[in-house]
């Protein structure tokens, strides 16, 4: 009640301040006139009288200042005429305003930059009804020696149904799966992303259709009944023009080459995304066929639960992990496959690959550190400024500036830099965003099918750009920044001693202690600068060693096209494919398999070995990649034959079965023997025990996952004997992608139905696949240069300045005898000390961090001592050269002039 | 510069100059200024300076109203009086003030003290 009538009042004042200062002034003045008149009556002189009613009124002008500062607003008020001032003295100097904006810029808009990556994968909450209720509930697959613990593994339909029913944590929990459909009628054939769904996937995320409506249970409950299906809002717009009466059209989709109709019975709002990335069509989980449904040991279903109120995250984890051996024990199995358990985890903790979130996190920290490295460098500069402004600021104090005052002056001036430099770094923040969508670390894996990253990362990414949040997120910035690098020499004005200061004017003084600030400074930018290059030295060197390393196959001039399996007469189709594209103008060779190189996600096995003692039923079957390859494949890709014989065109159906392994395959199960002509049996495909399979030869190894992932044992079985989904690889005299069009010509030509997608140039495929390694090998890098030119602009600065202090001194020194040589290396020496100090001090830092930055790193060391060795000479180097302009300028000091000068 | 003097005369210059409006009626600053050296056989240092933001202050809190009119001596003045939640403040403070002298009173009459 008070406070606001306080606040009335002082708007008021503030309204009507000249009414204000005119009433105060009469008013003074009145009280002076009556002390003086009081004083003359005492038998004083006027002139005395005057003087000492001055005296005993106290200062005046402090009065009006302590009036106003009750009387008006002072926060608006002051604050107001602070950015006046501060505004007018940054316009005096431009030179040091333009670089401190520049540098603010730079800091501010790297850190908006990342930001915006930050949020889109791991702040922003997800699409959903309450989505801080959501848990992912994953297997986790038995502990094995030869391949490692996978805790997020997929469910069977069994298995989830018991979970369903034992568990009390959640309120309801769905299961989804992604597949791929093929829409068929009157248009183009087209391949949707789709996902197989149950019931209660939709109403759990809190989903509704926009028109029509999502599945009922009923129509999820028994194999093979209800074929239905909803679609999302861009296929609807797209294929059906956005028909309004679309709910109970019938549509026509091929999945597991199973041709059926469907009725659609609603659409998706726009821009919803599923949980296993875009999708355009959804059935339920009961379309698929009984034996996907009824067999235990069939995993291939994600399952999301919502919490029910009052059920703590952790009550529910621990409830799931203790359910993870009952179901296990529910069901019976082979030995080798027993051991499951069960995990549960926010959604908000799966959103995201492991890796990627290192690497976000990585590279947040890493503008973090610029950003703190250009703080140093404002807080020197405004330093050295306040040097040369403390005349300004004693003359305050002497007309009645409070410390307060002072201080909040300087402060103003250091958060309206921040303010222009956040201005400046929005530009810098935007070009960022565009360049971050260029390098974006999951384009490459938002449109592969056969395999994605694990976690939901592609709801987030792909919307990467500058929105309120991240214009929020500058803002905060600013204001730590100005802070940050404006309280330190704010203080120290405030510490101004008037008296000295207005006496001496010069910036003498203060020299010794404010060096000694400076001097911290530049160790702490330097050490931080050493943090950083060290992840960069890291994380390029690893890069490179993994762009070196060979994939296995020659990228160079292959285009590669996914052709949908779906469809009539595949075998005949596939027959004739390869032949008739290799015939194509332009063409060298084609050749068919079903997984391209480095995508990861591509088939395997086990397999066995006829010739052998048979393996007891309980031990864990030996794994093998298996690929189905055409006869030219081997020639297209220029994968090398080792020994035996390709394939062959004779090779065919009725024919005896063969199959070509890599070497690693050769090396790991034929140890030290000739494995051409050994009999070999392989889980799937019509090649197990009885169906006689030959190997027939020996080729090199291909990195089927991913480059940093050393080669693993692989089979090839000829697609003239099995087929599975198929891709064309085209090998073209020059440019590949320009034969596309004669391409897809000559598919269509052979059958109309079947949808052609996925096209692109091996090279592409190479390069997706190591985009995230490439993202942080551009950004690290950028950073750490960055941090090296702030730290040399920062080194330099201190060092002049330390030469415009000494300059008498050096004078001196010279008039003693001492050569220009001598006054050079000192200023450089001293510089190279303060960059040791700062590499010795970094070195720490930098194997701390190196640590984090582990995981991202392909065959390099966190601790890798080159890397430390060339970036601490690259600093000392840094460090010569930033002093030494200001040490040549020491150098040419006159002695007769600067001892003539003071 | 002078704030921590000012800060610590308050609460205690609010008070005086509540008692002497309250005795006296109407009075401008001087006036009041000159009442409290009287008061104080100038034994208080007060800078006369100080005052006038202390009254503002009481002007916003409600404490006194002021009125443009004639001094003694015809010259133009600032009057400041009493009103009637100044009463009441005044009131509160000095049964405060009272109390908190009495208590003091006990520690620096320490035979008092069991």
């Amino acid at each position: 009640m008070t406070s606001l009538r306080v606040l009335l009042s002082r708007l008021v004042n503030l309204l009507r301040r000249g009414r204000m200062e005119t009433d105060l002034d009469r008013e003074l003045r009145f009280h002076l006139q009556m002390e003086t008149d009081r004083l003359l009556q005492t038998g004083m002189t006027p002139e005395d009288a005057r003087s000492a009613a001055l005296k005993r009124f106290g200062g005046l002008a402090q009065t009006k200042e302590i009036y106003r500062a009750t009387g008006g607003l002072p926060s608006i008020e002051t604050i107001l005429q602070d950015v006046h001032h501060a505004a007018r003295s940054l316009r005096k100097q431009p030179g040091f305003t333009a670089i401190a904006i520049l540098t603010l810029a730079v800091g501010i808009g790297a850190n908006t930059a990342i930001y915006t990556v930050l949020d889109a994968t791991m702040l922003r909450s997800l699409p959903f009804r309450e989505p801080n209720r959501l848990m992912r509930i994953s297997l986790v697959t038995p502990s094995r020696s030869d391949v490692p613990i996978n805790d997020d593994s997929v469910w069977s339909y069994p298995k989830y149904e018991l979970f369903r029913k034992l568990q009390q944590s959640f309120e309801d929990t769905a299961l989804y799966r992604p597949g791929t459909f093929n829409l068929t009628g009157a248009d183009d054939p087209e391949l949707l992303q789709g996902e197989l769904v149950s019931a209660s996937y939709f109403p759990l995320l809190g989903i509704r259709a926009e028109i029509g409506r999502t599945f009922f249970p009923s129509e999820d409950e028994t194999p093979g009944k209800d074929f239905v299906a909803v679609i999302s809002h861009s296929l609807w717009v797209d294929r059906f023009g956005a028909d309004p009466a679309i709910a109970g059209k019938t549509i026509v989709l091929n999945q597991r080459n199973v041709q059926r109709n469907y009725m659609v019975v609603g659409v998706m709002p726009a821009g919803f995304r599923a949980l296993g990335g875009p999708a355009d069509v959804w059935v339920p989980v009961h379309t698929d066929a009984a034996r996907q449904l009824n067999e235990a040991n069939l995993h291939s279903f994600e399952q999301v639960a919502r919490l029910k109120p009052g059920v703590s995250i952790a009550r529910a984890k621990a409830e799931v992990a203790s359910l993870g051996p009952r179901i296990d024990d529910a069901f019976p199995g082979p030995a080798f496959a027993k051991g499951y358990g069960a995990k549960a985890r926010t959604l908000d903790e799966a959103r995201v690959d492991p890796l990627i979130r290192t690497s976000v996190l990585v590279l947040f920290g890493a503008v973090t550190l610029v950003l703190l490295i250009a703080c140093a460098n404002l807080a020197n500069l405004l330093l050295a400024r306040g040097s040369t402004r403390r005349r300004e600021i004693a003359i305050r104090f002497a007309v009645g500036a409070t410390k307060s005052r002072i201080v909040r002056y300087l402060l103003t001036e250091s958060l309206l830099l921040a303010g222009l430099g956040a201005g400046a770094s929005l530009a810098l923040a935007y070009a960022g965003v565009f360049a971050l969508n260029l390098i974006n670390p999951v384009n490459g894996s938002t449109v592969t099918f056969g395999r994605r990253l694990s976690g939901l990362t592609i709801l987030g990414l792909g919307s990467i750009h500058l929105d309120s949040r991240a214009l929020f997120f500058t803002l905060a910035v600013a204001l730590v920044t100005g802070v940050l690098f404006g309280l330190a020499p704010a203080f120290a004005g405030a510490r101004t001693d008037v008296n000295d200061a207005l006496k001496n004017g010069s910036a003498r003084t203060s020299g010794i202690a404010s060096f000694a600030s400076k001097s911290l400074l530049v160790i702490a930018e330097v050490s931080l600068t050493m943090v950083l290059l060290a992840g960069a030295g890291l994380t390029l060197k690893s890069f490179e060693r993994l762009i070196a390393t060979r994939s296995g196959v020659d990228p160079e001039n292959v285009l590669t096209v996914r052709v949908a399996f779906q469809g009539t007469r595949s075998q005949q189709f596939f027959d004739q494919l390869d032949r008739r594209v290799a015939a194509l103008p332009g063409v060298l060779s084609a050749g068919l398999s079903d997984c391209p190189v480095l995508a990861g996600g591509c088939s395997s096995t086990s397999v066995g070995f006829p010739d052998r003692p048979p393996v007891p039923e309980d031990a864990a079957p030996l794994n093998i990649g298996v690929h189905w390859a055409s006869p030219d494949y081997f020639k297209t890709m220029k994968i090398p034959l080792i020994r035996g014989r390709w394939f062959a065109a004779s090779d065919r159906a009725d024919s005896p079965k063969v199959v070509i392994i890599g070497e690693t395959a050769a090396r790991r199960y034929w140890p030290g023997e000739d494995p051409i002509g050994k009999p070999i049996a392989l889980g799937c495909c019509g090649f197990g025990d009885k169906d006689g399979a030959v190997v027939i030869g020996i080729v090199g190894d291909v990195r089927f996952g991913q480059l940093d992932e050393p080669p693993q044992p692989d089979a090839y079985v000829s697609s003239l004997q099995s087929l599975n989904g198929m891709m064309l690889f085209v090998r073209a005299a020059s440019n590949p992608l320009a034969l596309t069009d004669a391409v897809r010509a000559e598919i269509h030509a052979l059958d109309k139905d079947r949808p052609v997608y996925d096209v692109k140039s091996m090279r592409q495929r190479i390069a997706d696949s190591t985009a995230r390694a490439r993202f942080i090998a551009i950004l690290l890098p950028t950073f750490a240069a960055i941090a090296f030119a702030l730290a040399g602009i920062g080194i330099y600065g201190v060092m002049s300045y330390m030469v415009r202090q000494r300059i008498r001194e050096i004078g001196i020194r010279m008039a003693l005898g001492a050569r220009s040589q001598d006054v050079r290396s000192m200023v450089v020496l001293r510089a190279a000390r303060l960059a040791a100090a700062g590499i010795v001090i970094g070195l720490a830092g930098a194997l701390g961090a190196a640590r984090v930055l582990g995981t991202l790193l392909y065959d390099v060391k966190p601790s890798d001592p080159r890397t430390y060795l060339l970036i601490s000479a690259l600093l000392v180097v840094l460090a010569a050269l930033a002093s030494y302009l200001p040490a040549r300028r020491a150098s040419k000091v006159d002695p007769c002039v600067t001892l003539r000068s003071e | 510069m002078s704030k921590d003097k000012t800060d610590v005369l308050h609460g205690s210059l609010a008070l005086m100059v509540l008692r002497i409006l309250e005795t006296l009626g109407p009075l401008h600053g001087w006036g009041i200024a000159r009442r409290i050296e009287q008061m104080t056989d100038n034994v208080l240092e007060l800078n006369q300076g100080t005052l006038y933001p202390a009254l503002l202050r009481m002007e916003q809190m409600g404490w006194v109203s002021t009125k443009w009119g004639e001094s003694e001596n015809n010259r133009r003045a600032k009057f400041y009086s009493i009103t009637r939640s100044g009463r009441k403040q005044l009131a509160s403070e000095a049964a405060n003030w009272e109390r908190m002298a009495a208590i003091i009173a006990r520690f620096v009459n320490p035979g008092e003290i069991s």
